[in-house]
């Protein structure tokens, strides 16, 4: 293993450096041999490179090919067919160009990931050689040589510059495997129509369904860089496997919802609605409620969808994104989605996590969908402050449900007091558990160690579409944010006091997010380090 | 022809629409050949050098890295089978439609030809 044999080469260093102000006898030839046992850096580079070289011509061909495709879906169908039939036809192929450029856009990226990867192999194997002549030379050298003498002295600084020259061939590598792997991760989550399996769509709706996204958006909220796509990886596979699991009667009934929705969002919303647990019935009451708006993409994007997105992205700038609702930001004083003058930030913030999942859930904060007549605000009042009053109501309703499942509860003497690990653990499972069909486990965080350990999953959890709660410390006051997405080594945070900010892993792992939390109640410099995540298991 | 008044939501040329299968028709083979161009490198066992074909990933020196290739490689194989499948449906019902509607035409002129006859 690499790190092994860093470790090995790290020792043999050192073993050398004692020489130098220790010399003796027959040691200088043992430490080279030790510098000489890890095995040359493997890999073929010329292979990699080959890779990477089909990928760009299958990409460049995509391109083509999606180009041809959305010329057929604007120009060549609608010329030779108009109706609401070929209006549906011609947002399918839209799809597949949709689709293809995916595909194109994803084996490009991937390629120069392989290249780079190639590059830097081929650079290592060089030092790496070089390194292994120097300590061969310097072998031959203090072969049967008087430890004193200057040809020693030579020998080992030859052998400490071979040493270096491999320690820094395998640590280049070594440093550039993670941000390949997650590379290469965060491109694989990409591929999301062959997570619709279930049997009883065709392909084309397959396509259809993956392909559906909210307008605006560039970032949806647990897709850092697709963009604004309706449905995640793990509500494609949820949905698929629920349907399969429906009997045929109903199958049907949902096929025909499918079938009936004025567009692919639509239908995409509805497929979402079945992956967030719902069953038939509940799903043909929320299509009746939203198929009157089901031509309107904007209106679904803004009703069913918490605006989450941040429009540049990591990559593309973007930083900050206070969230906002019809164009809206602040409604009286305050931030509309912030969590107010209690302590409710872990419910705060699972609530919008659930919100991002759940279109049945965020219907009814928008619009007061599912709440009795004589609620307030009143139900079909779908305007900024509405919203946020129902998001007041909704947090502190999950804020009493935390407490009272938390087991320190007795020591808190009320008032805005938070939440324990226990209560949040409560919530998270009690709210993003059935929206994604996975159980969440809280991990304690107690140094860098664990953070880089958690950094992996985070990544796993959030390209799959399973938003991530954590806690961040000063060591007396603490918070709880969610990880919504990430884009390379960057992750996008919400925040319960409204908005999104994209931080860098680095950051994440070595305790420097106060930032985000500057001017906290007690806490002028902020809460800069994670000490607790609820990861899906 | 074209089927429709012109004026109506509604209007279909048969010719052109099947024009327009064809167009899909020319993209599903280059979307083929596409697939082709990916799989190239591994269908060709020389590429990799020594490394035996079913252990590709280790040309990648790594096998954290040669790992997240495989789980990339079969995720996007698998998607450009999925999007292929789906574009030759959408070629299969374009055609069709063409074809119904140059039916339907065909129907209509017969039966104008017929009321002309009488």
């Amino acid at each position: 293993m690499p790190g092994d044999d860093l470790e090995s080469l790290e020792s043999a260093r050192g073993w050398m450096q004692n020489l130098l102000f220790n010399p003796i006898p027959f040691e200088l030839g043992l430490a080279i041999g030790a510098a000489l046992a890890p095995k040359p850096l493997p890999g073929t580079p010329s292979a990699v490179r080959a890779q990477a070289q089909a990928c760009g011509k299958a990409a460049a061909r995509c391109r083509q090919v999606s180009t041809d495709i959305n010329q057929v879906a604007v120009a060549s169908l609608p010329s030779a067919w108009k109706g609401q039939v070929a209006e549906n036809a011609a947002q399918a192929v839209s799809a597949l160009a949709t689709g293809i450029g995916t595909v194109e856009s994803d084996l490009s990226q991937a390629a120069g990931a392989l290249n780079t990867w190639a590059e830097l192999l081929e650079w290592g194997q060089a030092k790496d050689a070089d390194g292994r002549a120097q300590l061969k030379s310097a072998q031959a050298l203090a072969k049967d040589v008087n430890p004193f003498s200057a040809q020693h002295t030579e020998a080992l600084k030859l052998g400490v510059a071979g040493v270096d020259a491999r320690i820094a061939a395998f640590q280049a590598i070594a440093d550039q495997a993670p941000k390949t792997v997650s590379a290469l991760k965060e491109l694989t989550s990409q591929a999301r129509v062959h997570e619709v399996t279930t049997g009883d769509l065709d392909p084309l709706s397959d396509v259809v369904l993956a392909a559906a996204a909210d307008p605006g958006g560039a970032v949806d909220a647990v897709d850092a860089v697709d963009a604004a796509d309706i449905l995640t990886p793990t509500a494609l596979t949820r949905a698929s496997q629920r349907l399969d699991a429906m009997s045929q009667a109903d199958q049907a009934a949902f096929q025909k919802l499918l079938a009936d929705a004025k567009s692919p969002e639509e239908s995409a919303y509805l497929y979402k609605v079945l992956a967030a647990g719902y069953n038939l019935q509940q799903i043909e009451a929320f299509d009746a409620a939203i198929h009157a708006h089901g031509s309107d993409t904007t209106w679904l994007a803004e009703h069913l969808t918490p605006d989450l997105s941040n429009a540049d992205g990591a990559s593309g700038g973007g930083n900050h994104n206070e969230m906002t609702y019809e164009g809206t930001q602040i409604v009286g004083d305050r931030d509309l989605y912030d969590q107010g003058n209690v302590g409710d930030c872990v419910a705060a913030s699972t609530v919008i996590a659930q919100a991002s999942l759940d279109p049945v859930l965020m219907l009814g904060l928008t619009t007061g969908y599912g709440q009795p007549k004589g609620s307030k605000p009143a139900p079909g009042d779908d305007s900024a402050a509405a919203l946020q009053q129902r998001l007041q109501q909704t947090y502190l309703k999950e804020y009493a449900v935390g407490r009272n499942d938390d087991s320190l509860w007795e020591q808190w003497t009320g008032g805005s007091s938070g939440i324990y690990p226990d209560g949040e653990n409560a919530l998270a499972n009690n709210l993003l558990g059935n929206s994604t069909g996975t159980a969440y486990q809280y991990h304690g965080l107690s140094g860098t160690g664990d953070r880089q350990a958690a950094v992996a999953q985070i990544e796993t959890a959030v390209d799959s579409g399973k938003p991530v709660p954590f806690d961040v410390t000063n060591g007396g006051e603490g918070h709880q944010m969610l990880i919504i997405g990430c884009d390379g080594d960057q992750l996008e945070v919400y925040n319960p006091w409204g908005f999104t900010t994209w931080i860098s892993e680095s950051q994440f792992v070595n305790g420097d997010l106060g930032a985000l939390t500057t001017g906290a109640s007690g806490a002028a410099n902020g809460l800069p380090t994670a000490d607790g995540v609820e990861l899906p298991r | 022809m074209r089927i429709g008044d012109g004026g109506s939501d509604f209007q279909v040329d048969p010719e052109q629409l099947g024009g327009v299968a064809g167009e899909l028709g020319r993209a599903y083979d280059d979307f083929q050949t596409a697939i082709v161009d990916d799989g190239m490198a591994f269908t060709e066992p020389s590429a990799f050098g020594d490394a035996a074909v079913g252990q590709a990933w280790q040309a990648f020196g790594d096998a954290a890295v040669g790992q997240a290739w495989q789980a990339f490689d079969g995720a996007w194989t698998g998607e450009m089978a999925e999007v292929s499948a789906a574009l030759a449906e959408m070629v299969r019902n374009v055609e069709t439609t063409a074809q119904r509607y140059r039916e339907t035409e065909q129907a209509i002129t017969r039966n104008l030809n017929g009321i002309g006859a009488r």
